[in-house]
Order: C-alpha cells, then structure tokens, then sequence
C-alpha cells in the first residue's frame, strides 16, 4: 500500500515535470516562432527619411500605374522644384537594394537637395519589393546604422539584388525580357535593372520598371541617373555608362571629375544587351540615361565577414590581396572603399553630370545647391548629411 | 617648354654659363634628337578635326578634353575625305571598342577602311595628322591594335596615355617613322598639352 502510494506520487511528479518541460518547449517555440515572424514583419517595415526643407512634394510610384498600389513594389518619389524654368532630372537609389552606396546617395540628396533650377525627382528605393528580403546563402546583414549629424542613429535596411521572392514566386526557368525576347536565366525575371522598358501588365518587376518609364514620359525627364555599385573585380567600375545619346553629357562630366581628381570610365550603353535602364530609357523614352558604379567589397566573390563593418568600411583583407595580385578592376587601397568614398563619388557625379547637362543644353539646366560634393563627404562623413 | 632640367646648380658660375649655353643651343638645334619626356612644341592650327580609329569611347573623352583646353574642333565620328575641308589639322583617337561599333553600326573592316581613306586625303592636303591613345591598357589587344597601328603609322605627333604603350609598340612605330613621341600620365594632363600644342587656343572657364 505504502509502495503504491509512493508509486502513484513518483509517477505524478515524473508527469508534471513532462508537462513543465513541453510546457517550456512550447513557450521555446511560441517565442521563436513570434521572433521570426517579428523579424520576418520588419523587414516590410519602411524606414523614414527626412527630406528637406525644399521638398515640393511626395508621390508614389503607383501614381503613375495603378496597379502598384497595395504592392510591395510602391514607393515614395520626392519632387523638387527649383524657382527657374529648366529641364528635369530623375535619380534613382535602391535599384538594387544590396548595393548601399546607391541607395544611400539617393538619401543624402532626398535629406540635403535645394533645386534653383528645373527639377529634380528622386526615387531613393526603386525596387521596394528588393528591400524586404536580403539575399538567401549571402549572410548579408538585415540593416546598418550611421549616425545622423544631431547624433541620431539612422538604421538603413540592405535588400536584395532582386524583388522578393515572395512577390514573384516561382521563377521560370528562364527569363524572356520584353520586348526583345532576349533569354536570361529566371532569377533575372525579378531583377528591375533587367526589366525596362517594363511592361503595364507584366510581372511585379516587370510593372515597376514600366512605372518609373512612365514618370520619365509624363514628367519629361531630361535626364536619369541609376546609382549603383559594383563588385572591385567587375569590369565595369567605378565607372559611367551612358547611352549614345548621353555620351556627349558623359564624356564632359568625365572630364570634370578628372579635375577634381575623381577617375570615372566612360562605359558605353551595350547596344544588345537588353533590359537595362540606360538601354532601354535611352531608346523608349526622350531622355539621356546613365548610371554611375561604384565599387564595394560588399558585392564581391572574394569577400571575408559580412557584416555591417564591411558594409561600411568596406575593408577586406581578401581584397587587399587580391588587389596586391594585380586580380581587380579598381584600385583598393588596405584601408578600404569606405561608403563615404562610394557614396563622395555619386553625389559628385550626379553634380557635374547635371551641370554638363546645364552646360550643353541651357533650356534643360538642372542646378542645385546644399548637395556635398565628394570632399564635404570625405571630410565630415556620411551621416553628417543626414538627418 | 620646362628648362628645370638644365638648371644651374654647380658652384661655379662659368661653367654654369657654358651649361646653360649649351642647352639652349641644343633646344634650338633642329637636329636634336629628343629624348621621350622632353617637350617639343611643335604648335598646329585649328579648326581640328577630331575622329575616332575604332570607335572606343574615348574619342569622346577627348573631345572634353579638348572643349576644355579651349580647341575649336570639329567632332566627326564617322569623318571622311569631304570633312578635311574646313580644317587645318586632325586628331584620330586611337583604340577599337566591340560596344561602340556595335552601337555605331560599323563593322571592323569598314572602320579600317575609313581610316585608310582619311588617312590617304589628309596626307594629299598635307595636313598633320596626330594620334591619341588615352584608353591605356583596355584599348590595346586584338580589337584595338589594327586600329592602332593604323593611326599610329599616319601620325606625326604619337601621345600615349600611361599603360597604353608598356610593350613600347607606339614607341618603336614613332622612332621607325620619325614621328614625335609623348607619353602622358593622366587624361586630364591632356588638357594643357593640347593647349600647347594649339597655342591660339583660349581656355575656356
Ligand atoms: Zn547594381
């Protein structure tokens, strides 16, 4: 009777601590589970820039096709108008979000800009979707930080080279660009510097490139400026590449940021190669088109840790070999290609671009003030220049 | 003209005298042989006309360069014999490029064949012909040394970029034919050189 008793009681004990332990895995869990989703809910969460003073006005890319609107891929366009008549400028960041110099030239310009004159439209995340998922097997880091100039943190989410998966899923096998029926491999599908001129029906990527087409139609742009960066082994680096008809434009900037000690390659626009901003907008639509490549260990092959040090600083002593190796396209000092080199570079392109453009074509001037040049950048820093 | 490297730094003022007489007498001295860094200034007018030898990008590049120092140029992508008329020199730019052809439409052996031609007129209208290779490395290889040697074996002033010439084939091609001979280090440097070699050119700001 005794031992029975003591059985029931043992087995009673051995019974509530099953029940603490799954009670404690299911709380493992629930937390995990919340966390993930958590972690999964932020990355859709949009960080808020702050533009300046001399913002004329917001407006989203679905303004200019419906159908982006409730879509990942609908984003903020600042407009700013200067006092003058003149022609209209359109830079974009974030067309691929993996490539923080673009994205974050795209900002210091949205949070600095004031126009004189024409008109300068902005587009600092082109391919929203892109910053809502970083690349699988990449180990990129969700976001980094830079200090604003009041000493505000400012958390800067990385995305990736392509629109989430998860808004265009399943890729095909391969992709036929429209309207050249050139063939890529799938992922490409969703890469919107693959996708222009866009198509008003076509997939999420596909759409978003058709919006940003449609802006430069409507709104008369003159002029686009795509901000990217590059792999140090790429061969095109630190470079601009142009379409024909912006080569003049090009070719003057070129030799401007050679003045201010700034080396630049002219890259012409491949004539078959589809789907490419410069491409494409330079043949479907008026405007003179570029795009400017910096040059990041960030992208490369050959790169050690990622974390946000390197997205920063850019500093790789597999870089530095491989530079020491004669194996890169770039110099790459052992000090790195720090984001303000990057980001000094672009903000000085997109100035002597414009003012090539002011320069050649008055009636098309685009002039602005309050935007550091590659020096104010080197100088005082990245986050000075934000808010 | 940089005369710092015949500058007097002996002790002795008589010989410093005979040196610097010297030289000058040598600078002077049309049948001096001039060593790659020293500076003829043979000058040239303008209008100049500028083309490219294989269509590279930087026959653009170029033309900034030369808008900059301020030259009157007369920028023909595709110029042939009826462009020499209204000029009084001729810049080629040296360097094949497969995008600018592309993009140009023009095949290899059509862009040789323009060359040729210009080449053979400016020669009948006895204007000077000077070649610019700016693309350094990238702009020598199997595309761009046809292109380069043609325009290099019609120049009278060779000018090389650094990185352009490191196996010395503009060099050996300059000395064969008696052609001046520059290498410079960087494109902007082309600025001033243009203006020197075009002295009636005014900067513009
Ligand atoms: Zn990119």
């Amino acid at each position: 009777m005794t031992t029975k008793t003591s059985q029931i009681h043992k087995t009673s004990t051995v019974d509530v601590k099953a029940l603490r332990r799954s009670a404690l895995y299911s709380l493992f869990i629930g937390i995990a589970v919340f966390a993930a989703g958590a972690d999964f809910v932020e990355q859709r969460r949009v960080e808020p820039l702050f533009p300046s003073f001399s913002l004329s006005q917001t407006r989203h890319l679905s303004d200019y096709l419906s159908s982006l609107r409730n879509t990942h891929c609908d984003t903020d366009i600042y407009i700013f108008n200067g006092r003058q008549p003149g022609g209209t400028a359109l830079i974009l960041g974030g067309t691929h979000p993996n490539e923080p110099a673009g994205y974050i030239s795209a900002v210091v310009l949205v949070e600095n800009l004031a126009v004189e004159q024409g008109r300068i439209i902005v587009i600092p995340r082109a391919n929203a979707s892109a910053f809502t998922a970083t690349e699988p097997q990449e180990a990129f880091p969700a976001v980094f930080t830079l200090t604003g100039r009041r000493g505000k943190p400012r958390l800067f989410r990385i995305g990736s080279r392509f629109t989430n998966l998860l808004d265009g899923w399943p890729d095909p096998i391969v992709y036929r660009h429209h309207p050249s029926g050139q063939i890529l491999s799938g992922n490409e599908t969703r890469n919107l510097n693959r996708a222009y001129p866009g198509r008003a029906d076509g997939t999420l990527t596909e759409r978003t490139a058709y919006a940003i087409a449609e802006i430069v139609r409507r709104e008369k742009v003159d002029l686009v400026i795509d901000l990217h960066e590059a792999a140090p082994e790429y061969p095109v680096i630190d470079a601009l590449v142009a379409h024909e008809r912006a080569m003049n434009i090009a070719a003057m900037a070129i030799v401007d940021l050679q003045m201010v000690g700034l080396d630049f390659r002219l890259e012409p626009s491949p004539p078959n190669f589809h789907g490419l901003i410069h491409r494409e907008l330079g043949d479907f639509t008026g405007a003179q088109a570029m795009l400017l490549e910096s040059a990041g260990a960030l992208q490369g092959r050959l790169r050690g840790a990622t974390n946000e040090n390197l997205v920063i600083k850019s500093k790789d002593p597999f870089y530095t070999q491989a530079a020491r190796l004669g194996k890169l396209q770039v110099p790459f000092p052992p000090e790195g290609i720090p984001l303000e080199v990057r980001v000094g570079r672009h903000l000085e392109a997109v100035t002597l671009i414009c003012k090539s453009l002011s320069d050649a074509e008055p009636a098309k001037a685009v002039l602005f003030k309050n935007v550091p040049d590659y020096q104010a950048v080197i100088e005082k820093g990245v986050g000075f220049w934000l808010q | 003209m940089n005369y710092t490297k015949y500058s007097i730094g002996s002790s002795s003022l008589q010989l410093s005298i005979i040196l610097f007489c010297t030289a000058i007498g040598l600078l002077l001295s049309p049948a001096y042989g001039f060593s790659e860094d020293s500076v003829r200034v043979k000058t040239y007018l303008q209008p100049v006309l500028l083309t490219s030898a294989g269509q590279a990008a930087d026959v653009m590049i170029l033309r900034g360069l030369a808008l900059r120092a301020g030259l009157d140029i007369k920028y023909r992508p595709n110029a042939t014999a009826d462009s020499l008329n209204d000029v009084k020199a001729v810049i080629l730019v040296a360097g094949g490029s497969s995008k600018g052809l592309g993009a140009a439409k023009i095949d290899v052996k059509d862009e040789e064949s323009r060359i040729k031609k210009l080449v053979k007129a400016a020669e009948k209208a006895k204007l000077p012909v000077l070649v610019f290779h700016i693309g350094g490395e990238a702009r020598r290889g199997a595309l761009s040394d046809p292109f380069n040697k043609l325009a290099a074996d019609a120049g009278e002033l060779i000018i090389v970029i650094k990185g352009g010439d490191d196996d010395g084939m503009f060099k050996k091609i300059a000395a064969e034919r008696k052609a001046a001979y520059r290498s410079v280090d960087k494109q902007i440097a082309l600025v001033d050189v243009l203006k020197e070699i075009f002295p009636k050119a005014e900067a513009k700001p």
